[in-house]
Formats: C-alpha cells, structure tokens, sequence
C-alpha cells in the first residue's frame, strides 16, 4: 500500500488528471473539449467548497455567488477593454477574494446550520441587485461581446485551456494547503474549535484564508464556465442549482476527502449525459441518491472504493512518527 | 405611506408564522431543516388540491391539511431526521436539502409550474376602515391567527409537560430519557408541530398570494430571517422579528415594487451586524 | 432490593467490569468506592440503561432491570443524580424539578416537599438553573430525582467540582433523607464523606469488587491497600 510518500502520491494524481487533461484536446472530439471544460469548471468549484466544508467546517450554502460575481467580472472586465477574456478570470478571483473579505463580519457572526442560511441571504443580496442594475444588463444578463472576432477553434481552446489551468490550480491548492501547517490547523479547527483555539490556532483568521482561497479559485471557475455559455444572469449565475449540483458531486463522492468531489462530479455528469434528458424526474432521483448515500454510505462512492482498493490517491492524513497499537 | 407599513406590519405576522415552525426546529430543538419553506408550498398545493376537489373555501382545508402535515412532520422526524443525528452538523444540511430539491420537483411534476393561489372569496376584497386607512379584514384575520398561534405554542412550549419534555431532549438526550421521557416520539410530535403551524401559514399564504414548486426557499430565507432577528430562542421574538422584516420589505416596495425582499434581506443583514443575538436573545446552554 | 450478579460489561472492546457480586438491602445506604476506572461509573451506567452487560443481572426487587433502557428504569423506581448535575439548562429550577416527575410515578414526593426539605432551592425556584452555585445544584439534581418517587436513589460522584463547604450541604441534605426508606447507593471519591453518609461500602478496583464492609466500623488503612491495590 505504501509506494513512495503520501506527497508523491497525491501530486502523481495531479500529474494523471494534468496528463488526461493535456490529452484531450488532441484526441477527443469538439464536443469532448466542450464537455471537460464544464467538467473542469465545475470539478474546480466541487474542490472549493469541499475544502471550505469538510476541512474547514465553514457549510458556505450561498457559494453560487462567487460563481455569479466571478463569471459577471469576467464579462464586464472583458466587455469593457473590448479584450479577448481568457487571462481575466484573475480579475475575476480577485474580485471574488474581496467580496469575501468584504461578508466575513456579517458571516461570521453565525455559525453551522445558520451561517449556511446566512450565507444564502448574501447570495441572494447580490442576485437581487445585480437584477436590478441596469449597467450589468439587469434581469436578461450579459452577453460575452469580447469574443466576438476570435476563431471559434482558438476560442473553443483558449477556454479549454483557462480552465484546466485553473483546476490544476485548484487541485494543486487543495493538496498543499491540506498538507501544510495550514491543513492540520484547518482540521484541528473542525475537529474542536475549542482545543484548537486552546493550541494557538486563530480560529477566524483561518477561516477567512480558506474561505478567501476557496472564493477566489470559485470565482476564477465561474468566470470559466461562463466563458462557455457566452451568457451570464443573475438566475442563471447566482442559481441555487449551483448547490445542488455541488453537493450531489460532494456527497456521492464523498465529503471531505479530497478525491471525494474528483468521483462525484464524474458521477454526476455520467449521470447528467445518460438521463439529463427526464426533466424534473432527474432531480428527484439525484435527491434520494444525495439522501440515501448521506444516510448510509456517508463515505460516498470514494468512500466505498477506498474501501475495496484500501488506499488514499491523495492522502493527507499524517502518520504519527512511531504510531504503534495501544493496548 | 402609512397605509404601506401598516399592511407590511400585517404580512410580517405571516412571516412570524412562517418564522414560528423554523423557531421550533432550529431555536427550540436545536434542528436544521432546508426543506421548512417547500413544506410550507406543499400544504398550500394540499389546499389547493382539496379546494379544487371538494369546492370548499381555503379556510375549510384547514382541519384536513393540518393534521396531515402533523404527520408529515412526524414521520420525518421519526425516519429521516432522527437518523442524521449524532455525525456532526453536515448530514442534517444536506440531507433536507436533498429532500427540499425532491419537494420542488415532485410538486412541478405534480402541479406543474404554473403560479396558484387559494381564492379567499369574497375574504379577499373585504376592507375596514381605521381611522384614515383603509386595511384589509384577511390581513387582519391573518395577524389575529397568527397571534393566537404564538400564544398557543408559547403557552404548549413553555409551560406544559410536554413542552418542558422537548426543552429538555434538546439539552440533554440522555439525561431526559433518565426523566422517563420517550426523547424520539417528543421530538416527533415536536416536529409535527412545527409543520402543523406551517401549514396553517401556507393557506394564510396561499389566499394571500400566489405560490408555485420553486417559491419554497424564499419562504424559507424570510422564516429565517424572523427567527434571528427577534432572537433564536424566543417564541415571540420570532413574531416581532417578522413583523419587522414585513415592514422593511413593504419600504422596499415604496420605492421600486419588486425592491422588497433586497430590503428585507439587507435589514437582516444589517441587524445581524449590529445586534447579533437578535431582539430577545434567551438560549442558554451548559 | 438490589442485587448485582457476576456483572460483565464492555465499553466496545474494552472491558471494564470483570464479573462482581454485590447486594444492598432495602433502605440501605451503599458507598460504592474507588479510583478513577475502576468502574463505578460503569456499573451505574449498566445499572440505568445506557450500557447493556455482556453477562451477569441487576436485579432490583425482584426484576432484573440489566436489559431496560434508561425511559424504563425510572418507571421501575431507580433515579440518577448524575455526575456534574447535568440540570437542564434551558430549563428554570422548578421546571428541573418538574421534569423530574414526568414518569408520573405515584408516591410522597412533591414539589412542596422537595421545597420543604431543600428551602434555599425554594428561594431560586424561578431562576435559570444554570445560574445557581454548584452545590444548589447539586441540591436541585438530587430534588429532581427525588421527584420520580424513586425506591433506589443513584448519587454519581457528589463532592465532584464542589468546594467542601457546599459538600457539607449537600451530604447533610442527604442525610436528611436517610430516613425516608430510600435504598440508596453513591459513588464517592472521598472517602471519608462516604463511610460517613453510608451503612456499608463497597471499593471497587479494575471492575471487581475487592472490599467490602460495614461503614462504621470500616478500617481506613485497609481500604486505602484495597482502594490503591497495595498489599
């Protein structure tokens, strides 16, 4: 089971999702590139919320608003220089890394079950009020103008290749953070708030970094995704099916794990493209799956594959320097 | 401009109520429950579907739809609830939030989207006059069921036996079944309760505006945020809390019509920044 | 009224009581003694419910109570005070002691006796119960156990967390109740208070009873050797 060490091991699984990701475009067809750039995207932002849940214990259920304000800025920025919009998903996780600084105040005066609520409410804020501003296109949103005057094939690429970049980043920042200083606070923080302020562990400035990095790479895959579609709204982009969609990817791949959201999303798109199809029948059966694997599979699929295979890809539990059964 | 706030004071004690079944789950059984405002949908397409099927008024489905949601609320306590307890507080979030997206979808393949309402009757137009404004009776009828349900479930919660059995399971599970009390069928009834009310609000609801399967989780932020900002804990925080987020609303409304839940949302936000246990904060815990 | 046989019971895989036999008679006073783990704990863990033994029976006039859940236990006249008080927070002292009498057992125990006998309790009926000093809850743990009309009275650890002069009220409130025919059995890490309050002891070490005895005339030097496993 132990091959090299657990940091070879998990960046091994970056370097095959890196290397599935560069394979793509040379040997899947037009709509395979297509499909895994919303793959990209959405995996990108499954990894953000997971981290900032379940190793940080922060249940962010308005995160869709980071989505919203990264693919918004993306388009404005973009509109307005009149520039091809690939490099801006930056300005987009800048804007969104300061949007959560800017709610920590409010947030945190909440915490468990109703800073999700809360969380919910700032989303809904933005929504209603990028709604009713007339300068960000109002209730009928916002058209990407900026790429019109590209190639269809380099534009088709070109978004392609943003947003696998920025999956990598984010699985890169999931690895390191969960592995650094920074990882153990975050989980001793969820384990016990109250031993882990007893160990020196500031617990809200550690909170705020995870949920400043998770906003910031969110926001950068939404401006990804929306790059896609050429067309942001305030329904569309500040949708409360982004939730759904991320916890049904969390949940039946396995919350908390890293390669939990990795399974998941593959779960949900397989699922997606072989049943999208049925309507509202889809959502109901995605509903009881989310809640019959809560109930009794809480590890999720990856749960359940680790526990045939009886290995972690990217492991980040530690190993305590001579840990021997105590009798 | 008086006759705007006042209205809005009125649909805020419909807020309470929507407010009062949240309060019991979160403030009182300490309980989270996503699907609160999709229930709430639920009993108002019931209504409908009895209405359309006896032609009776709204108010008559009132004694077949709240015991049916009494049982509702009892069943899931008893089978889906009760079983996310214990693992920390994701495996409650998330799954009534599976059960809020099955609701939604259910009734849409069910009653499909199309916006409904419960028709008062002649209920609806009926008017009084106080003083230089004119306001509704339904509104009225609306704040007086709504007070007397506060009072009920303050006086059940706070003073009877059973009431004192449900705080006590929420403080300490172990110690109340020492006291001989069954902790899983209280917090069931307790759970039945909540929907009950919640159920009452829905035809409250339903006469007064219009629903469909995707108005669940607005009716759920506005039960929310009643219940923080009157105070998590307090029954009858949760009734000033909603009066005022009807009166913040119905500003909003004074100046662009469909501004109203932006204000209602940024007064919650804002009261939560400055008065962060809400108006009655009352909760202790060991 | 009490009689524990050839108990055995596990936490998991952990093993902690390791087969004992013990009997109070009714009206009696046990102090059941030891050190931490050694299982006193445990064996009123079994004794209420909430850990079911692997062999061996508890029976308590009669019936053998080992396999009830902790809603049977008080209809069949056992009452906890449990360690650290665990009042109800949310709950006001009146209300701790109403609660107390949810099982509706019929008997002598009201609220005005419990007042009667417990007056500074009285004096705060109204109050939080978490607003009160540690021994006047204690106080109000032991009235609300009292509420259920119990026969056998549980008292888990009393003088924990308490200063001595609030142990001192607490054991001379249950002095007082010394003659109302309760069986009664306490857990006690100082010894002296418990010879003091009991009839007969009991130490325990390593989930067996190791000695037992009359209290009054219990040989200190004795139970220190049975209590510490000197020889």
């Amino acid at each position: 089971m132990t091959l090299a060490s657990p940091l070879a091991r998990s960046l091994v699984t970056v370097g095959l999702v890196a290397a599935v990701l560069l394979a793509i475009p040379f040997a899947g067809s037009r709509y395979a590139v297509l499909l895994t750039t919303e793959i990209a995207a959405v995996l990108s932002i499954a990894l953000m919320w997971n981290l900032l849940a379940g190793f940080g214990g922060i249940v962010f259920m308005g995160f869709q608003v980071f989505v919203g304000i990264g693919g918004y800025t993306l388009f404005m920025v973009a509109n307005g220089l009149g520039m091809p919009p690939f490099p801006f998903v930056i300005v987009s996780a800048l804007v969104c890394g300061a949007f959560a600084l800017l709610i920590t105040p409010i947030l945190f005066r909440l915490s468990g079950a109703q800073l999700a609520i809360g969380s919910w409410v700032i989303s809904e804020v933005v929504r209603l009020i990028v709604y009713h501003t007339a300068v960000l296109g109002g209730g009928g949103g916002v058209a990407l103008t900026a790429v019109r005057g590209i190639d269809r094939s380099v534009r088709l690429f070109a978004t392609y290749g943003t947003a696998a970049i920025v999956l990598v980043i984010a699985l890169l920042t999931c690895v390191g953070l969960m592995r650094g200083r920074f990882g153990l606070a975050l989980r001793a923080m969820k384990d016990s708030p109250i031993a882990a302020e007893a160990m020196g562990v500031t617990i809200r400035k550690t909170q705020t970094y995870v949920l400043l990095i998770a906003a910031a790479i969110g926001g950068a895959a939404g401006a990804c995704y929306y790059m896609v579609a050429l067309q942001v709204s305030p329904t569309a982009g500040f949708s409360m099916n982004w939730m759904a969609i991320i916890l049904f990817a969390v949940i039946l791949g396995g919350i908390g794990t890293l390669e939990g959201p990795i399974v998941g999303v593959a779960i949900y798109f397989l699922l997606r493209e072989t049943m999208g199809n049925i309507g509202s029948l889809y959502f109901i059966i995605l509903g009881l799956l989310a809640i019959g694997v809560t109930l009794f599979v809480p590890g999720g699929a990856w749960g359940l594959l680790k526990s045939l295979i009886r290995t972690d890809l990217l492991p980040i539990r530690r190993k305590m320097p001579d840990s021997r059964p105590v009798v | 401009m008086l006759e705007t706030l006042i209205n809005g004071a009125l649909i805020g004690a419909l807020y309470g109520l929507y407010g009062l079944g949240l309060s019991l789950c979160l403030g009182l059984m300490r309980q989270i429950n996503l699907a609160h405002g999709d229930f709430i949908v639920f009993s108002a397409f019931l209504a409908l579907q009895l209405m359309t099927h006896l032609g009776i008024h709204p108010l008559l489905t009132l004694p077949i739809v709240v015991p049916v949601m009494f049982a509702v609320g009892w069943l899931l306590q008893r089978f889906v609830i009760e079983r996310t307890l214990g693992r920390g507080e994701m495996p409650p979030i998330l799954v009534t939030f599976g059960l809020s997206v099955i609701l939604q979808n259910v009734m849409l393949q069910l009653f499909s989207a199309d916006t409904k309402s419960l028709d008062p009757g002649a209920l609806g137009t009926a008017a009084v006059n106080i003083g230089s404004v004119a306001i509704g009776v339904l509104p009225l009828l609306t704040l007086a069921v709504s007070v007397g349900i506060f009072a009920l479930t303050a006086a059940v919660f706070g003073g009877t036996r059973f009431g004192r059995a449900v705080r006590a399971t929420s403080d300490n599970e172990a110690v109340a079944q020492l006291m001989g009390i069954a902790t899983r069928r209280v917090f069931a009834n307790a759970m039945g309760f909540a929907l009950a009310i919640s159920a009452i609000a829905a035809i409250f609801y339903g006469m007064r505006g219009t629903f469909d399967p995707s108005t669940g989780p607005e009716r759920m932020l506005f039960a929310f945020e009643a219940v923080i900002l009157g105070g998590l804990g307090s029954i009858w925080g949760t009734l000033a809390g909603g009066i005022i987020l009807g009166i913040a609303q119905a500003a909003g409304t004074f100046i662009v019509p469909s501004l109203g839940p932006l204000v209602g949302h940024i007064v919650f936000l804002a009261g939560l920044l400055l008065m962060p246990g809400g108006l009655f904060t009352k909760r202790t815990r060991a | 009224m009490i009689s524990i046989t050839d108990l055995r019971a596990s936490y998991g895989p952990l093993p902690v009581l390791f087969g004992f036999d013990l009997d109070v008679a009714r009206g009696e006073t046990l102090a059941l003694i030891g050190a931490n783990g050694a299982g006193k704990t445990t064996t009123f863990a079994v004794m209420t419910g909430r850990l079911k033994p692997q062999t061996g029976s508890v029976t308590v006039d009669g019936r053998d109570i080992s396999g009830f859940t902790p809603m049977d236990i008080v209809a069949h006249g056992l009452a906890l005070v449990p360690e650290g008080r665990q009042l109800f927070p949310s709950l006001t002292v009146e209300e701790n002691l109403l609660v107390g009498a949810h099982s509706r057992r019929s008997g002598g125990w009201t609220i005005e006796r419990v007042y009667e006998i417990f007056p500074t309790v009285a004096e705060f009926r109204k109050r939080p119960s978490m607003a009160l000093s540690g021994g006047q809850q204690q106080l109000v743990a032991i009235g609300r156990a009292l509420m259920s009309n119990p026969n056998v009275l549980l008292c888990d650890e009393l003088s924990l967390g308490l200063s001595p002069a609030a142990v001192d009220i607490v054991y001379s409130a249950l002095g007082k109740l010394r003659g109302e025919g309760l069986t009664t059995v306490i857990v006690e890490q100082d010894i002296a208070r418990a010879l003091s309050a009991s009839d007969r002891f009991a130490c325990m070490r390593h989930g067996q009873i190791v000695l037992s005895g009359a209290s009054q005339t219990a040989d200190r030097a004795e139970i220190s050797n049975a209590y510490f496993g000197m020889r």
